[in-house]
């Protein structure tokens, strides 16, 4: 069995807004990128969003998620960025080739660069009942909602107040069901307190120092448990849909597999490919970007597809050391930027952590 | 400068353990020019005209309303997690940074109108139409109901998928707690208790193998303590999904049996193909079979 | 059940599209053309796609990305078809794979 093999210069995986901006930046230095994604459209989880965005004049900010997202997708055909989507990677070699399933058929492409920008998957728990139909991730919810129009039920428990969970609690509201509270273990919100005043102001309680216990139902949920952490006293929700939003995990298989050290910061999610501040890997000519890098915001992300564009280019010999290093200032320079407030203390921490080894 | 040193400075104190709030609180005194607060001046201001109060409280990487303003009456500065400061009196109350701010946390008042009435305009997202000549309900920060106000006006602003301008006339002294305009009512009933709740049972931890919990545990505590080795013994993990949605919870599952941390029990080794492929496609055979 | 969003504040109008037919265990069933099969059953309320082998459990959408494969169903005879990114197509029969036995106990 032989499969075909191609060979090019650089390929990006993944067409998010890491992606996106590492094969932009990539262009401008002269090498044309491959960008391979498994969904159907490009733009990653920033064509489901429909809200504005935090970040600055560089990022976007202000557009909602699905115009940033075409944005992007424009000026990458404007600069000539071929993005293969309805193309899985499945597989990375020790050699540096990757496995492909596109709409072509099963390949084989061997690039000098591969920029790894795999996004993150939704943390799960386990609780009795969490296989009922109705109970879902926030992303899956927000898919339903924002993509196919369609409720993920009439009355929904969210569970967690970060800004996913809020900010999907939200969009369960503009799309017309009824949000019976969001639940979260801890005491505050991880999220923005913006987004947690969003979601009271439209008169939704937020349940803080409690956790779900169980899910009831028969063919579906038809009621969720809860429990306040301080009393012990349980409460039953009735509702027909319960949606979780308990944290995101880097992508980080395919660095894996590829021999990429892979590092742990709970800070970011979890297990990720260990990366300088330049978004270089362990393996040369593999470069990491976005929340497959550690999971930040969307905006950090762009940045970071960038960085690691600015990197392959270099060692490439596409860009020469002064232009690189100028490029980098200023990428560094926003990144520091987004990650200066206090709610990004803890990001800090473990980039502090990371970068010493 | 002087306020980005102090910033930097109050940013190192919360690095260094020292917790930030007091040195952030010092530093957002001086970005506001000293004044007490950022109503007071649109406050007086109003009394004139429609003027933007920026209710932004957290210094989060956020610059939008910079942007959206064409007079140049909101500065947030090279540093993008600067609060914005605001300019009562530049600001031409046109409102296009109530329809940008992401936070949807600006909003314009205007009390230039005698008889002890101001006008409040607010951003509007919901699905539930507001027109003019409308009661809605009028809440505060917290979703408290204020009371009803009067919808004066309602405009779009802020691009093809507009954001709603909801001006609402509510009494002078809820001017600056009005946050919000609500159209919907909810009809949320009130959790039941369950008294004398004894717990769930097990659960399942493999969705795709249907493996519960106590299997895993059970397997953990016969000496099968690494992720591999719990898959070879039970076979959790091996499903469809490839273990994408089990492997966090079975490796905390198994920290805590082992008493080590997650960290240490690694990524495991993932193999390619990283999602269900059939063999028939992977040879080159018929391509229309195949979803997986 | 009808959980249609028909029109959106943001979105706009979510309704448009031809209407294409599809067979859900032989009943016919409306859905708009090109949105995946899971995303029209769930509007119609249906919400098991499927009976897991072992005990018999619903099982529903549950990522919405074809990741997890809950919403794995038999399209057109072919097993194992990820519903939630597999578009509809006019007369496309879909069946339920599975026998359910038994629901999780309520409390």
């Amino acid at each position: 069995m032989a499969l075909p093999a191609y060979e090019c210069p650089m390929v990006v995986v993944g067409a998010g807004p890491a992606g996106l901006c590492a094969a932009l930046e990539a262009a401008e230095a002269g090498i044309r990128a491959l960008v391979m994604d498994e969904n159907e459209r490009g733009g990653g989880q920033l064509y489901k969003q429909i809200h504005r965005f935090f970040g600055s004049r560089h990022h976007g900010a202000g557009k909602r998620g699905f115009e940033i997202a075409a944005e992007m997708v424009e000026g990458c055909e404007r600069a000539g960025v071929e993005i293969r989507l309805s193309s899985a990677v499945l597989g990375c070699f020790p050699g540096g080739e990757l496995l492909v399933d596109g709409p072509e058929g099963v390949y084989l492409l061997r690039p000098q660069a591969t920029v790894l920008a795999t996004g993150a998957a939704e943390r799960c728990f386990p609780f009795a009942g969490w296989t009922l139909p109705g109970v879902m991730g926030a992303g899956a919810a927000q898919t339903l909602l924002n993509v196919h129009g369609v409720l993920p039920g009439k009355r929904v428990l969210m569970v967690g107040a970060g800004n996913v969970g809020l900010i999907v609690a939200y969009q369960l509201l503009q799309a017309g069901a009824e949000v019976a509270g969001v639940v979260e273990a801890e005491r505050g919100s991880r999220g923005y307190e913006v987004h947690l005043q969003r979601v009271r102001r439209e008169g939704v309680p937020v349940y803080f120092r409690h956790r779900l216990l169980a899910a009831e139902g028969d063919e579906g949920v038809e009621a969720a448990l809860v429990e306040s952490v301080d009393e012990g006293r349980v409460r039953r929700f009735r509702v027909d849909a319960l949606c979780l939003a308990v944290g995101l995990v880097p992508q980080a298989e395919l660095a894996a597999m590829r021999g990429c050290r892979i590092a742990y910061a709970d800070e970011l999610g979890g297990f990720l490919p260990w990366h300088d501040r330049e978004m270089r890997t362990s393996v040369p000519g593999v470069y990491v970007a976005g929340d497959a890098a550690g999971v930040e915001e969307a905006s950090v992300a762009m940045d970071e597809g960038r960085l690691a564009a600015v990197a392959a280019a270099e060692d490439l010999g596409a860009l020469d050391g002064a232009r690189a290093a100028a490029k980098r200032k200023e990428l560094l320079a926003r990144l520091e930027g987004l990650r200066g407030g206090p709610t990004a203390s803890h990001i800090r921490r473990a980039r502090a952590r990371l970068n010493a080894g | 400068m002087k306020e980005r040193k102090e910033r930097k400075e109050s940013k190192e104190r919360e690095e260094g353990k020292a917790t930030g709030e007091g040195g952030r609180g010092a530093a957002r005194d001086a970005l506001q020019g000293g004044r007490d607060d950022p109503w007071t001046a649109a406050w007086e201001v109003s009394r004139r005209k429609a003027v933007a109060v920026v209710d932004c409280r957290q210094e989060i990487p956020c610059d939008p309303c910079e942007t959206a303003c064409r007079k140049g009456a909101i500065r947030v500065g090279d540093d993008v997690c600067a609060l914005p400061i605001s300019e009562p009196e530049t600001c031409d109350g046109c409102g296009r940074c109530v329809a940008l701010c992401p936070g949807m946390a600006i909003y314009l008042i205007d009390r230039s109108a005698d008889g002890g009435k101001a006008a409040v305009t607010v951003p509007y997202e919901m699905g539930e139409e507001p027109r003019a000549g409308m009661e809605a309900r009028v809440v505060d920060g917290e979703g408290k109901e204020l009371g009803r106000g009067k919808i004066l006006e309602v405009r779009a602003m802020g691009g093809a998928a507009a954001t709603l301008l909801v001006k609402v006339e509510v009494p002078e002294t809820w001017a600056l707690k009005v946050r919000g305009v609500r159209l919907r009512q909810m009809f949320i009933e009130e959790p039941e208790e369950v008294e004398g709740y004894r717990g769930t049972g097990d659960c399942l931890i493999c969705r795709c193998e249907e493996i519960a919990r106590a299997e895993v545990e059970k397997a953990a505590g016969s000496g099968f303590r690494s992720l591999a080795a719990l898959r070879r013994a039970s076979r959790v993990g091996l499903g469809y999904c490839q273990g994408r949605f089990c492997r966090e919870p079975l490796r905390e599952e198994l920290a805590r049996k082992c008493g080590r941390g997650v960290e240490e029990l690694g990524i495991g080794s993932p193999r390619p193909p990283l999602r269900p492929v059939k063999i028939s496609r992977l040879g080159g055979g018929d391509v229309r079979d195949t979803q997986f | 059940m009808d959980l249609r969003v028909r029109r959106h504040p943001v979105l706009g109008d979510m309704g448009g599209g031809d209407e294409v037919t599809i067979f859900v265990d032989g009943r016919p069933l409306p859905a708009r053309a090109g949105e995946p099969i899971a995303a029209a059953l769930y509007a119609a309320g249906i919400r098991a796609t499927r009976y897991s082998r072992g005990k018999g459990e619903a099982r529903g959408p549950f990522c919405m990305v074809g990741r997890c494969t809950e919403c794995a169903m038999t399209v057109d005879g072919i097993e194992n078809v990820r519903t939630c990114v597999t578009p509809v197509r006019d007369g496309m029969r879909v069946d339920t794979p599975g026998v359910r036995r038994h629901g999780p106990a309520r409390v």
